[in-house]
């Protein structure tokens, strides 16, 4: 994966995210695209994509929206460690991986937001967050897994192949050395 | 030296979140005051978002105009019966237009200054909210050029949105009464005297609290702003959907249903004061 396809689809989401997605949003929400590609790229992808673009677009989206500038871009990042982490332990070939790791992704991110809002002295309410959030994870799973199903393939190089190893070539490599 | 040439992607972790820590420091100290650069990328992102967002509305209206087909001609039908209603209250309306001649120059008598001679006001479409499900901060295709400046109101048709937050050449800013951590000034419209403050509760919604304990106000009463501080008079709050008595404070308090659906904005207009 080049830079600057990634660098493209996240300019895509944060325009969709801030302009059409409103439209469309389903019982007041509408999903985090920014967020759901942080954690496809830190979680399925080699290299930075996830932790770069996190970071840029998150300190575009607090230009734009927020009151206080870096709160997205600190979370985007943070979840995207964790995301990268996550691969230690989960297999990136399952779809139920990509479900944990979305999960976990989205669950970690309002809970960045807030925790940092709450040190700033804003009195937003963590009950109403997370009461938000059971539609939030479901809209995220459906995004994340529609998103892995279409890249899926560029991914894993032998889909039948069950003995195949399915890694990246760099991967194999690291583990060769091992 | 060495330990951080050794530890490179440890360093380099605890310096973007060192960096990253600074911003958001900085920025909090700074609120509502971006620099070169912010103002820059923030109109970059209208001139874009702007012909996406009247789009996408567009396929919106389109394609809820194709499902909602047979809804739509109900509600024709109805609007047409509402038509011919108020052609009938233009007629008496026009009965009662000495009636407003006498009363206005009355109050010019009398010396009241009408809000509509204070304020001129800008019409502007939204161009883009923030997606973040939690806030309803947005940005509106107006701004210093239109004469709309930092913390001019904004309002719709149902009521109080809230306040420019920052205003660039053609863009704005616009956070919500909801999100607001300043406190807004109120009177019951049904009994002027009872004044009151309320503020965001946090929860995506409004409470507040009544200046006399013992003000009589009840569940359904209409609020409108009183006109002391940020926002002129006379601009509808919400309704009161609770009061109770709370013995810590010794106060009695209220909690707000907001006038206007802050979800699906569209106009807005900007009050400039002249």
């Amino acid at each position: 994966m080049k830079y600057r396809y990634s660098l493209l689809s996240f300019l895509i989401a944060f325009i969709l995210q801030t302009t059409v997605m409103n439209h469309f949003s389903i019982f007041q929400m509408s999903p985090n695209l920014i967020l759901c590609l942080v954690v496809v790229y830190s979680f399925l992808y080699q290299g930075y994509h996830g932790i770069i673009n996190g970071i840029l677009f998150g300190l575009i989206v607090d230009v734009c929206f927020a009151e206080v500038i870096g709160i997205a871009a600190l979370s985007n990042f943070i979840v995207s460690l964790i995301c990268i982490e996550l691969k230690r332990y989960l297999n990136k070939d399952s779809l139920i991986s990509v479900v944990i790791a979305s999960s976990v992704g989205t669950m970690a991110y309002s809970l960045l937001y807030w925790s940092i809002y709450k040190m700033l002295g804003n009195d937003y309410d963590l009950m109403y967050v997370m009461g938000k959030e059971a539609v939030l994870l479901i809209y995220h799973i459906l995004v994340i897994a529609i998103i892995y199903q279409i890249i899926s393939h560029s991914i894993i190089k032998h889909h039948g192949d069950r003995y195949m190893y399915r890694g990246s070539l760099q991967e194999a490599r690291s583990l060769d050395r091992k | 030296m060495n330990w951080l040439r050794e530890h490179k992607i440890l360093t380099a972790i605890v310096s973007v979140l060192l960096v990253l820590t600074m911003i958001i420091a900085f920025s909090n100290s700074q609120i509502g005051n971006s620099t070169y650069l912010g103002r820059t990328i923030a109109k970059a992102m209208t001139f874009v978002q702007e012909p996406v967002s009247n789009a996408g509305s567009g396929v919106k209206s389109g394609i809820g105009g194709i499902l909602q087909f047979r809804s739509i001609l109900k509600e024709n039908e109805r609007l047409k019966e509402q038509v011919s209603d108020l052609n009938r209250e233009i007629i008496k309306m026009r009965l009662t237009e000495a009636e407003l001649e006498e009363l206005r120059s009355l109050s010019d008598i009398l010396g009241y200054e009408d809000i509509s001679l204070r304020y001129s006001y800008a019409t502007a479409n939204v161009i883009a909210m923030d997606g973040s499900n939690w806030f309803n901060l947005f940005t509106i295709n107006a701004g210093t050029d239109d004469g709309i400046y930092k913390d001019a109101v904004v309002l719709n048709g149902d009521g109080l949105i809230g306040r420019v937050l920052e205003a660039g050449p053609d863009w704005s800013k616009v956070i919500s009464v909801i999100d607001e951590s300043n406190s807004v000034s109120f009177i019951v419209f049904r009994d002027m005297q009872l004044l009151g403050i309320l503020s965001g509760d946090g929860k995506g919604s409004l409470e507040g609290y009544m200046i006399d304990p013992d003000a009589a106000i009840i569940e359904g009463d209409l609020l409108i702003t009183s006109g002391i501080g940020l926002y002129p008079e006379g601009i509808p709050i919400g309704k009161v959907t609770g009061v109770e008595w709370n013995n810590d404070t010794l106060l009695k308090t209220v909690t707000i249903e907001p006038s206007a659906y802050f979800k699906n904005l569209k106009k807005v207009t900007v009050l400039i004061k002249k």
